[in-house]
C-alpha cells in the first residue's frame, strides 16, 4: 500500500527516530529496517531518505558519525541525541493518542484484546 | 570525479550531489555518503538496477539535498550567507531605484552643451569688476544657475542623466558607451539636489569672495582653490556635487584671468 506523501511526512521522521532509538545505522541499512520492519509501508525511495536525515541533523535530534563498519568501508553512523529522544517521546504520545481518537471515531479498527 | 561505482549509479550520485546551492564540502559529503549507500547495497548482493530502481528521482534528491544539507552549517555561516544575500538584494535595490531617479525626470531647460558651455558662458556674462565682489559673484551664480537649469530636474531639483550626459559632453565625452551609462547610477547613487548644490556653491565662494574685494582677482583665485583641494580631495564630495565640482576649476582660471 502506498502513503500518501502528507502522512509520510509525518510518519517517516518518528519511524528514523524510532529505529534510531534502537542502535545507530548508516543511510542504507535504515532504508532496508524501514521498508522491512513496516512491511512495505514506511519504505521510502531511498533519495528521500538523505534529505530526511539532514533536516533531523539540522534540528540537532541526531547526529552523524563516519567510522568503519564490520565489512571494513567507511560508514556514515546516525545516532539519537538526547534532544532527539525526548522529541520521539512526545511525538510517541501524540501519535498514540492520534490511533486512539481515530479508534473511537471508527476510522480504525478496535485494538484487538491481549 | 568518479565515484568508482558502475556509471549507472556514479551518474545517480554526482546528480543528487550536484545541488547549486552546496558548498564543495557540502557536495564532497553528500557524495561520500550516497557512495557508501550504493556500496552497502551492492555488498548486500543487491542489483545494480535494482538500487537505481530503490534510490529514485535523483533531479528530485538535488533539490532536496540542496534544501536540507544547508541548514546543519553552523549559525554564523548561515547568517553571512543570509547577510550577503541580503546586501545582494539591497544593492541591485539601490541600483534601480538610482538608475530610476536619474532617468525618471527632465531638467528644467533643454540640455545643449554649445550654449552652456560653461567657460563660454562665463566670459558672456559680465567682466570681473575687481572692486565689485557682488558683480562678480552674480557672474558666477548666474553661470552655475544656467547649468543647474541643464542638469538638474524641474521639480524635486533631482540629478538628472540627460544633464550627466551633457556635462560630459561638454568635457569633449559626446559618446558615452553602454558601459558608461551602466555605471552612472552607481557613481552618482547619492547626488545633492539643486538646493544643496546651490548652498555647497555659496560656502565654497564665500571665502573667494572676501578675498577678492580685500585683495584682488589672484588672491581670490588663490583662495578658491584652497577650497577646492581641501574639498576635491573627497571621490564622495565629487560626485555629490558633480555639477559644482566639475567646473570650479573654470571659474578659477576665470579670476585669474580677472
Amino acid at each position: 500500500m502506498r502513503i500518501e506523501r502528507e502522512l509520510m511526512r509525518g510518519a517517516g521522521p518518528v519511524a528514523v527516530l524510532h529505529l534510531l532509538a534502537e542502535r545507530e545505522m548508516y543511510g542504507y541499512e535504515l532504508a532496508v529496517e524501514l521498508g522491512a520492519r513496516s512491511g512495505g509501508v514506511l519504505e521510502m525511495g531511498h533519495s528521500t531518505l538523505y534529505p530526511l536525515l539532514y533536516n533531523l541533523e539540522a534540528k540537532g535530534w541526531i547526529t552523524p558519525k563516519w567510522r568503519e563498519a564490520d565489512s571494513g568501508r567507511d560508514r556514515k553512523y546516525y545516532r539519537l541525541t538526547t534532544e532527539g529522544r525526548r522529541v520521539l517521546a512526545v511525538r510517541r504520545e501524540q501519535w498514540q493518542a492520534l490511533g486512539a481518537a481515530m479508534r473511537r471515531l471508527g476510522v480504525l479498527a478496535p485494538e484487538a484484546k491481549r | 570525479m568518479s565515484t568508482g561505482l558502475p556509471s549507472p549509479l556514479d551518474e545517480l550520485v554526482r546528480r543528487a550531489a550536484g545541488g547549486r546551492d552546496l558548498t564543495r564540502r557540502e557536495r564532497a559529503d553528500v557524495t561520500r555518503e550516497l557512495e557508501s549507500h550504493f556500496e552497502a547495497g551492492l555488498e548486500a548482493g543487491v542489483h545494480c538496477e535494482r538500487l537505481a530502481a530503490e534510490f529514485g528521482d535523483a533531479a528530485l534528491a538535488a533539490r532536496l539535498i540542496a534544501r536540507a544539507k544547508p541548514r546543519n552549517r553552523p549559525l554564523a555561516q548561515r547568517l553571512l550567507t543570509v547577510a550577503a544575500q541580503a546586501a545582494a538584494i539591497l544593492a541591485v535595490v539601490s541600483y534601480l531605484l538610482s538608475a530610476a531617479r536619474l532617468h525618471a525626470s527632465r531638467p528644467f531647460l533643454p540640455p545643449e552643451p554649445s550654449q552652456a558651455a560653461f567657460a563660454d558662458l562665463l566670459s558672456s556674462l559680465h567682466a570681473p569688476t575687481r572692486h565689485d565682489p557682488g558683480r562678480t559673484l552674480g557672474t558666477v551664480i548666474a553661470a552655475y544657475d544656467d547649468l543647474f537649469d541643464r542638469v538638474y530636474a524641474r521639480h524635486g531639483g533631482r540629478l538628472t542623466a540627460s544633464g550627466l550626459r551633457m556635462i560630459q559632453a561638454m568635457r569633449g565625452k559626446s559618446d558615452p558607451g553602454v558601459l558608461a551609462i551602466a555605471l552612472e547610477p552607481i557613481y552618482f547613487a547619492l547626488p545633492a539636489d539643486r538646493r544643496e548644490a546651490e548652498r555647497e556653491l555659496g560656502e565654497l565662494l564665500a571665502p573667494a569672495i572676501t578675498a577678492l574685494g580685500e585683495l584682488g582677482p589672484r588672491a581670490a583665485a588663490e583662495t578658491l582653490r584652497g577650497e577646492l583641494r581641501s574639498r576635491m580631495a573627497s571621490t564622495a564630495w565629487q560626485l555629490r556635487y558633480y555639477p559644482v565640482a566639475v567646473f570650479a576649476p573654470e571659474v578659477v582660471s576665470w579670476l585669474e584671468a580677472g
